[in-house]
């Protein structure tokens, strides 16, 4: 009488360490990956994979405003400057982006940023100028920037602006408008940022990646495991006895 | 009786979520940081290019590549002061690292823009690199103690300190300006 509710507790103990095993092997891969998230870099890996914003049900974010000059785009899109697809800063506002010889100057509301023919950045530096910068454009060979009853000239080797002596008549650097695909590449690149490595696998390992049945069948994997700890422990004990 | 402790709970649970969301911010500008190590308002400024070889050896000490091809600092008094954004989690810190003779005179944390890890801008952190120079391997010569739920943080600011380090050191080898300026 003694041995069925062991026999059960067995098969039971052998059936779900079975039907767990693949869920066990995805946390622990997972959670060692997450343990070494910062050596691995995984925060600064894009996870942004079509099938995973699928998962999560995300679309890209608009691009609010874009700049073509130097033959790159500069664009703006969910709170970060973009050239092509790269993330460069941080940003609430882009002003313009202009060619000043071989290099390309962007402004956005904190910083004026200086970048190499092919988008490679150069030098970013905040600017405290006295009032707003409205936008950036060109008068000859000089980057100026408006800001409301004030122009100022930039010196793209200092890095700062000083009130601008004389001016004509600037060319100010105007919106450009995107193809879809420069759109998708844009977001993309934005969405890259928040679905990074860290973040899907952190999500991968609490079932959250999958919304609605996901969480659920974490929360079964863990029962199974306490299951299989306390089956485990019983027929130890019973063995010995 | 259970909906007042529901309440209770929820204004508690507000309040250190608003707590901890105002320890992040800009705590002082650059001009402020720079005119309060340089001790003056207008200090000169020049740029280290980053060469092949600089960008391996930042691309070391950060982890990551630096993502400009120059650097700028200021500098008086025989001091460089450097200011850079590095990515503790997910977010830019920006940290600012005053050098004379080799070593760290002062290192502060300007804006802290990530929602954990602010601890790093408080002195009993900061005052750990005072002094500290290169080692013979180009790497800091003393440890930097952890703080707990701080560590990507600590290790953002060490990368920095580290960086400006030999930053300075190419600077002053190219720049006789600095010196003369003591």
């Amino acid at each position: 009488m003694q041995g069925r509710p062991r026999r059960w507790t067995r098969r039971l103990h052998r059936l779900l360490g079975l039907a767990s095993c693949v869920f066990l092997l995805l946390i622990a891969v997972t959670g060692l990956a997450l343990n070494h998230a910062d050596r691995l870099g995984l925060s600064q890996r894009s996870a942004a994979a079509p099938f995973v914003l699928a998962l999560y049900g995300v679309d890209a974010p608009p691009v609010d405003v874009a700049f073509e000059a130097g033959g790159s785009t500069y664009a703006l899109a969910g709170g970060f400057l973009v050239v092509d697809d790269r993330i460069v800063a941080e940003s609430r506002e882009l002003l313009g982006a202009i060619a000043v010889g071989r290099d390309v100057l962007a402004l956005t509301d904190e910083e004026l940023l200086l970048f190499a023919p092919g988008g490679a950045l150069v030098e970013r530096a905040s600017l405290s100028l006295p009032a707003a910068a409205r936008r950036l454009g060109t008068d000859g060979d000089v980057a100026v920037i408006d800001a409301g009853a004030l122009l100022f000239e930039i010196d793209t080797a200092a890095m700062n602006a000083r009130p601008a002596a004389e001016s004509g008549a600037p060319d100010w650097s105007i919106a450009a408008t995107l193809s879809d695909g420069q759109v998708r590449q844009i977001g993309t690149a934005v969405l890259g940022r928040t679905y990074n490595g860290s973040r899907v696998l952190n999500d991968l390992h609490s079932g959250r990646l999958f919304p609605g049945l996901g969480p659920l069948i974490a929360d079964l994997a863990a029962l199974c495991l306490v299951y299989l700890a306390a089956s485990g422990l019983y027929l130890a004990l019973r063995r010995n006895r | 009786m259970r909906q007042f402790i529901a309440a209770l709970l929820f204004v508690a649970a507000a309040h250190a979520a608003g707590d901890a969301h105002a320890e992040a911010g800009e705590y002082l500008s650059r001009d402020a940081f720079l005119e309060a190590t340089l001790e003056t308002a207008d200090p000169a400024s020049d740029v280290v290019w980053l060469d092949e070889v600089l960008q391996e050896r930042a691309t070391e000490i950060l982890g990551h590549a630096p993502g400009m091809l120059r650097a700028r600092y200021w500098y008086s008094s025989g001091r460089t002061a450097w200011v850079f954004d590095e990515i503790g989690k997910e977010r830019p810190i920006t940290m600012g690292v005053v050098i004379e003779d080799g070593t760290i005179r002062d290192f502060r944390v300007l804006t802290f823009r990530e929602s954990r890890g602010w601890e790093i801008r408080y002195a009993f952190f900061t005052r750990q690199f005072d002094g500290l120079g290169l080692d013979g391997d180009g790497e800091l010569d003393a440890t930097i103690d952890n703080i707990s739920g701080a560590t990507l943080s600590v290790r953002a600011a060490r990368r920095v300190a580290n960086l400006a380090l030999v930053l300075d050191d190419v600077a002053r080898r190219t720049n006789t300006k600095i010196a003369s300026t003591r």
